[in-house]
């Protein structure tokens, strides 16, 4: 699902790379936690993924496709099979939950009676169906970071890539959205979450991949490795 | 739903979430297309003006002498069909110079009238310079004929002046469009900036460039319209205004109709114009939003 092959990134204006020389393989339908302090590289190789960004040298595989190569044009095709949970949320203001959460299937073109049907199912499953029709700002942290959740959700992407999605959540919340994260990851899809959280590490048991200084240091369940 | 559906009713949240971009975008089309309709009026009212100077004319075509002046009118007649044709003899054009001289007249005692040419004239009523100058042309085929006065010389700069006020409209269009494509573009470009969050979240979550851009172009394409439909209709309420008040005074009185300075093809232009010009500063205005990945 995704490979990464002695991957770097230099940004502007020196300094340490954010990635350094980084290979990795994560398999289909597998959960990856991406742990680290703050400036590890986290964020960064979310982006990359995401073809946010392109790597400075080394190759990514994505879907079986090179996206440090790939052309501008077929970048939304392989974005389709994605779902995102910002750190920042990215929600519009101007845009109520539900049609906040409706873009993502609005963008493949689904009709307005299955984009209804499966954004209030979704919403209803975050226990967000009453706020279907405010607006971001009139939520709490925790609820936009749910609707984040569920915008990146609703399609059923094949990978899923959440950055810090409980970071607002108080601990049943947490909890919640981690279900469904993981519920998303039992029906077959593949899953990586870059979070600082510990209990979240601890709970699930999956596979941890730890990044410092754009490295990874350690990379394994946290049950055999015992620390993280 | 359809796609276009989609992207209309997307476009008209737009418009409606931003009433003031939107009122600055459809002023400044307006303000482009109103000046731009009321130049080729201008235009037009002066081009009637000085077909209607030469319409007032008549061609004279001078024969040599000893030329048979019957055969000469009658080939006048065959060429001017339908107009009147009158021949001049020298006698005639002696006493017509007398005449004009008035109390001067005088001055041609003993001249004979055999020094003045015969002439055939044949009536260039309602033709325009144009006309009567082909006219003229043809006329020089007349047997007989020594020269041809379309007695238009004195319109030659005029006409020239008219040729330079239309490049001029035509410079003064172009500048205009261009300044107003800028104009147009940086006021949506406001409205895109504004909206720069959304079509970032739009292209995180797979959404084409085209996407991206089909509803900001139809919302420029709807300002456009909107803006030069109103123009139009401003155009359209300055006239009958003008018709109305100055319309009486004027020698002639079809100059200030409506399909004389706002033919349709005019107003049609102008608002398909105006739609062009909120369409191509729409795209002008996103494109620079679509360059990140």
């Amino acid at each position: 699902m995704i490979q990464l092959f002695h991957v770097t990134k230099q940004y502007a204006g020196g300094g340490a790379p954010a990635l350094d020389d980084l290979t990795l393989h994560v398999k289909k339908g597998e959960f990856v936690f991406l742990t680290g302090p703050s400036g590890a590289g986290k964020s960064t190789l979310l982006k990359l993924l995401l073809c946010a960004e392109s790597p400075t040298s080394g190759q990514i595989l994505v879907f079986g496709r090179n996206v440090a190569k790939v052309q501008g044009s077929r970048i939304p095709y392989i974005r389709r099979n994605l779902g995102v949970v910002f750190q920042d949320f990215k929600l519009l203001s101007d845009r109520t939950v539900a049609e906040n959460v409706a873009f993502p299937l609005e963008v493949r073109g689904l009709g307005a009676r299955e984009v209804r049907k499966r954004v209030l199912a979704i919403l209803r499953s975050l226990s967000l169906d009453t706020k279907a029709d405010r607006f971001p700002p009139a939520l709490s942290g925790g609820e936009q970071q749910r609707v984040s959740v569920a915008r990146a959700l609703v399609g059923d992407p094949a990978l899923l890539l959440a950055d810090e999605p409980t970071g607002n959540l108080d601990a049943e919340r947490t909890l919640d959205v981690m279900d469904l994260i993981h519920a998303a990851n039992a029906r077959g899809t593949t899953v990586v979450v870059a979070t600082h959280d510990r209990t979240l590490l601890e709970r699930y048991r999956k596979r941890v991949i730890s990044l410092e200084n754009g490295r990874i240091t350690s990379d394994g369940e946290l049950s055999r490795r015992g620390t993280a | 739903m359809t796609r276009l559906a989609y992207f209309v009713r997307r476009a008209l949240e737009s418009m409606r979430r931003r009433p003031h971009v939107t009122l600055v975008a459809v002023a400044t089309i307006w303000v482009a297309v109103f000046v731009t309709g009321l130049a080729a009026a201008a235009l037009s009212a002066g081009e009637r003006l000085l077909a209607g100077f030469a319409g007032d004319v008549q061609v004279a075509v001078y024969l040599q002498k000893g030329a048979d002046v019957v055969a000469a009118r009658d080939a006048a007649r065959a060429i001017a069909a339908g107009r009147k044709v009158e021949v001049v003899r020298p006698a005639d054009a002696m006493a017509r110079l007398r005449a004009s001289l008035g109390d001067d007249g005088a001055l041609l005692e003993g001249v004979e009238a055999e020094v003045l040419p015969a002439s055939i004239e044949v009536n260039a009523a309602g033709l325009t310079v144009t006309q009567v100058r082909a006219l003229a042309d043809r006329l020089k085929k007349v047997p007989g004929a020594k020269d041809v006065d379309d007695g238009n010389a004195w319109l030659d700069g005029a006409e020239q002046l008219l040729a330079g006020l239309h490049a001029a409209g035509l410079a003064l269009f172009a500048g205009l469009a261009l300044g107003t494509a800028i104009l147009v573009s940086n006021t949506l470009r406001l409205g895109v900036f504004a909206r720069r969050d959304e079509i970032e979240i739009m292209k995180l979550v797979g959404a084409t460039n085209a996407f991206v851009q089909a509803p900001f172009l139809i919302e420029g394409l709807l300002q456009g319209l909107l803006g030069a439909i109103l123009a139009t209709l401003a155009l359209l309420g300055v006239r009958a205004a003008l018709a109305a008040r100055v319309g009486a005074l004027l020698h002639d009185s079809a100059a200030l109709s409506r399909a004389a300075l706002l033919p349709g093809r005019l107003l049609a232009a102008l608002v398909l114009g105006g739609a062009v010009l909120g369409l191509l500063a729409s795209a002008l205005a996103v494109s620079r939003h679509l360059r990140r990945p």
